[in-house]
C-alpha cells in the first residue's frame, strides 16, 4: 500500500524499475520548500536520513515528509543524503535553489535594447551601478535572503537594491539570474539535466541552476506602447527524475519594473548628465502610458501632460522663468533644472522657456528627439490660452500687456513641427478675434504656428537642445 | 597691511558675490549651483532667489540687460541696487557685478538683504559644463 505523506506536490517517480519503488522522492529538493515523498508502508512507517559519510542526521521521519532539518532542528547542509525506510534506500540531493542576483542585459538591440538609467541625476544623488551587490548568500542564518526587486524602488535606494530598468518598448528583456554561492547545486552531484528552470513566458537561453547562472529572455516584447510595465517573473526550479518526470524544487519570484522608452536618450551631448533618471521619467512615462511608440505621439502626449495635468500656471505678471537659465546670456544655452522641477522646488509659476525646457528634457530622456526654438522679437499676440489659465486672451499680462518679448517652443526639424506646452492657440479661421477654438500645440506646422500666435512678422531665430542639470 | 590690501580689493570690487553658505541666514532654502555659471539658486518663500556673480561690472550689466529682455515688457523700476525691475513680488536687480532675481513675497527686501550679504570674491565655484558648444539646428557643431 502506498502511503501518500504529503499532498502539495506529486513527487512520485516510478523510474524504470519493474515494480513500484519502496521510496519515491524527487532527486533534489530545497528544504525551505519542503520535501514530499512517498514510501511503501510495507517497508516501514518512518525514515532515517544519513549524510554522505553515513552519519544519521534524523530518524523517525514520517508524514508529511522530511523538512530538511536534523535532529536538533537545524537545516542540514546541502549535499547528498541517503533515505532509509526499513531495508529500502534511496539518495536525494539537498539544494538551496535561491537567487541572489538578477542582471538585466540586451543583445545590442537585435531583440532587446536596454537603456542605461540612473535613479537620479548623475552627481546629484547616488547612482546604483552594481545590481544587488549587498546580497551575497542565500544561506545566511540558514535562510535565503530575499531577492530584491529589479528596479522596484524609487527615490534613493540603498546599495544593493538593484538597478532601474529601461528597455526600448519593443524589446524582449534578458535576465541573467545567479543562484546562491552556498546553494552547492553542483556539489549535490546532480547532472545538468537533473535541475532546470521553467518560467512561463520566458525561455532559458543559457546556463542551468547547476552551473550557477541561468539566462532567460522574455518570449514576447515588453510592450507595444510607451509606459511602465510592472510584472513578476515567476520562476520554477524543477528536478527531473529517472523516468523523465519533473518535480518542483522551489518557486522564485523576480518582481520587475521596466520603463518602456522610445529609444535611448537623444541628447546631442553625451555623458552621465544626459542619462535618463527614474525620478524624472517615472512620472512622465506613467502619465503617457499607452502612447504609440513614435516621436510625434510621445511629444504630443508630453505636451498634454504638462499643459493639462501638472498644475503649472503661466507667469502672467512678470513672464519670468523659474527652472531655466540662459547660461552666459546665450539663447542657445538654456539650462533646464530638471532636479528642481521634479520637486517643483521653485513653485508652479512658469514661463515659455520653462515649458520648452520641460518638453525637450522629457522628450530627449525617453528617446523622442526634440529641440527648443526661440521666436522673436517683441511681437503682439493673437488669442491664446496660457497654461493654467481660464480664458483666452490676447493680453495675457493684463491691460497693455499684449505682447511677448520672445517666445520659446519645442520643435523637431526632421518632423517639421512645433509643440508648445505654454499655451493653446485659437484654432479657428480668425485667431486674432473671438470666439476661440481650443487648439493644443501638438505637431503644428511651424508656419501655421507663427500665423496663429501673432499678427506680427515673427521668425524662429535660435534652435538648440540646451543643457540640463 | 592686511587691512590695507582688503580695503584696496573692496575699492576695486565694491560688490562681489554672496556665498551659498549665507542662503539660510537670508531665509532661503538649500542652494544649488547652476552649471556653467558662477550662480546659485535657492528656494525662497513663494518662489526662489537667483544670485549671479560676474567678474566685471560690464559683464553684470550685460547679464542684467539679457535677463530683463526675457521678462514681460513694461515692468516698473523697483529701486533696488544700480538697476532693477519688478515689484514686491518679483525683482530683477543689479548692484555692481552682482545680479539678483527674487520671486516671492517681500522680494524687494530680500533682494536688498542679498546685496547686503555680498562679499569680495566669487559667490560659488563655477561648475563647468562639459563640451557645450553652439550647434546648428540638428546638433551639428558650428
Amino acid at each position: 500500500m502506498l502511503l501518500l505523506l504529503a499532498c502539495s506536490a506529486a513527487n512520485i517517480d516510478l523510474g524504470d524499475e519493474s515494480g513500484p519503488p519502496a521510496i519515491v522522492a524527487a532527486p533534489a529538493f530545497d528544504p525551505l520548500s519542503g520535501l514530499t515523498w512517498t514510501f511503501d508502508s510495507d517497508a516501514g512507517n518512518t525514515a532515517r536520513i544519513l549524510d554522505s559519510e553515513g552519519t544519521m542526521v534524523r530518524e523517525g521521519v514520517g508524514a508529511p515528509g522530511w523538512d530538511g532539518r536534523d535532529s536538533d532542528g537545524d537545516l542540514v547542509a546541502t549535499g547528498t543524503y541517503t533515505v532509509e525506510v526499513g531495508e529500502a534506500t534511496t539518495t536525494l540531493a539537498v539544494v538551496r535553489a535561491g537567487l541572489v542576483d538578477a542582471r538585466a542585459g540586451d543583445d545590442g538591440g537585435a531583440s532587446a535594447l536596454r537603456v542605461p538609467l540612473y535613479w537620479h541625476r548623475a552627481g546629484k544623488a547616488q547612482v546604483a551601478t552594481e545590481p544587488f551587490s549587498a546580497v551575497s548568500s542565500i544561506d545566511r542564518d540558514g535562510r535565503p535572503t530575499s531577492l530584491p526587486a529589479v528596479g522596484a524602488a524609487l527615490g534613493l535606494p540603498a546599495t544593493g537594491e538593484g538597478e532601474p530598468l529601461a528597455y526600448r518598448w519593443d524589446s524582449r528583456p534578458i535576465l541573467t539570474l545567479a543562484f546562491g554561492e552556498q546553494s552547492e547545486l553542483g556539489a549535490a552531484n546532480l547532472d545538468e539535466g537533473e535541475l532546470s528552470v521553467v518560467a512561463e513566458g520566458w525561455t532559458v537561453i543559457d546556463g542551468s541552476p547547476a552551473s550557477g547562472t541561468v539566462t532567460l529572455q522574455r518570449d514576447a516584447a515588453i510592450g507595444s506602447t510607451l509606459g511602465v510595465t510592472e510584472e513578476t517573473l515567476s520562476l520554477q526550479v524543477v528536478s527531473t527524475g529517472a523516468s523523465g518526470a519533473t518535480y518542483p524544487v522551489n518557486t522564485l519570484a523576480v518582481p520587475m519594473r521596466v520603463y518602456r522608452v522610445l529609444d535611448g536618450p537623444t541628447w546631442y551631448e553625451e555623458g552621465d548628465l544626459y542619462r535618463p533618471w527614474v525620478a524624472a521619467i517615472d512620472p512622465a512615462l506613467r502619465a503617457i502610458e499607452g502612447t504609440a511608440p513614435t516621436r510625434e505621439a510621445a511629444l504630443d502626449a508630453l505636451v498634454n501632460w504638462v499643459y493639462e495635468d501638472l498644475g503649472l500656471e503661466y507667469d502672467t505678471r512678470y513672464g519670468a522663468s523659474a527652472y531655466t537659465t540662459y547660461v552666459r546670456n546665450d539663447w542657445e544655452r538654456a539650462s533646464f533644472d530638471m532636479s528642481a522641477f521634479i520637486d517643483l522646488r521653485y513653485g508652479t509659476t512658469v514661463n515659455c522657456t520653462d515649458c520648452a525646457g520641460i518638453i525637450v528634457a522629457y522628450g530627449n530622456m525617453i528617446g523622442a528627439l526634440a529641440e527648443y526654438a526661440i521666436i522673436g522679437w517683441s511681437f503682439d499676440l493673437n488669442y491664446i490660452l496660457a497654461i493654467g489659465g481660464d480664458d483666452y486672451t490676447h493680453c495675457p499680462f493684463g491691460n497693455g500687456g499684449c505682447s511677448f518679448n520672445y517666445h520659446a517652443v519645442t520643435v523637431s526639424e526632421t518632423l517639421g513641427a512645433v509643440w508648445d506646452a505654454t499655451l493653446a492657440l485659437d484654432g479657428d479661421d480668425d485667431p486674432g478675434s473671438e470666439p476661440n477654438a481650443l487648439m493644443m500645440v501638438q505637431a503644428v506646422a511651424p508656419s501655421e504656428y507663427l500665423e496663429r500666435l501673432s499678427p506680427d512678422r515673427t521668425s524662429y531665430d535660435y534652435q538648440s537642445q540646451g543643457t540640463m542639470q | 597691511m592686511i587691512t590695507l590690501l582688503l580695503s584696496l580689493a573692496l575699492a576695486a570690487d565694491p560688490v562681489s558675490g554672496v556665498r551659498m553658505s549665507r542662503a539660510a541666514s537670508l531665509g532661503l532654502g538649500e542652494p544649488t549651483p547652476i552649471l556653467g555659471t558662477d550662480t546659485w539658486k535657492a528656494p525662497a518663500p513663494g518662489g526662489f532667489a537667483t544670485v549671479a556673480w560676474y567678474p566685471g561690472e560690464a559683464e553684470a550689466r550685460e547679464a542684467y540687460a539679457f535677463s530683463s529682455a526675457t521678462l514681460r515688457a513694461g515692468l516698473p523700476a523697483a529701486g533696488v541696487g544700480d538697476e532693477s525691475l519688478g515689484d514686491d513680488g518679483f525683482v530683477l536687480a543689479r548692484r555692481g557685478n552682482l545680479v539678483v532675481t527674487v520671486r516671492g513675497d517681500g522680494a524687494i527686501d530680500r533682494a536688498l538683504a542679498i546685496f547686503a550679504a555680498a562679499e569680495a570674491g566669487s559667490s560659488t565655484e563655477v561648475v563647468q559644463l562639459p563640451g557645450i558648444e553652439p550647434r546648428d539646428g540638428f546638433g551639428r557643431r558650428r
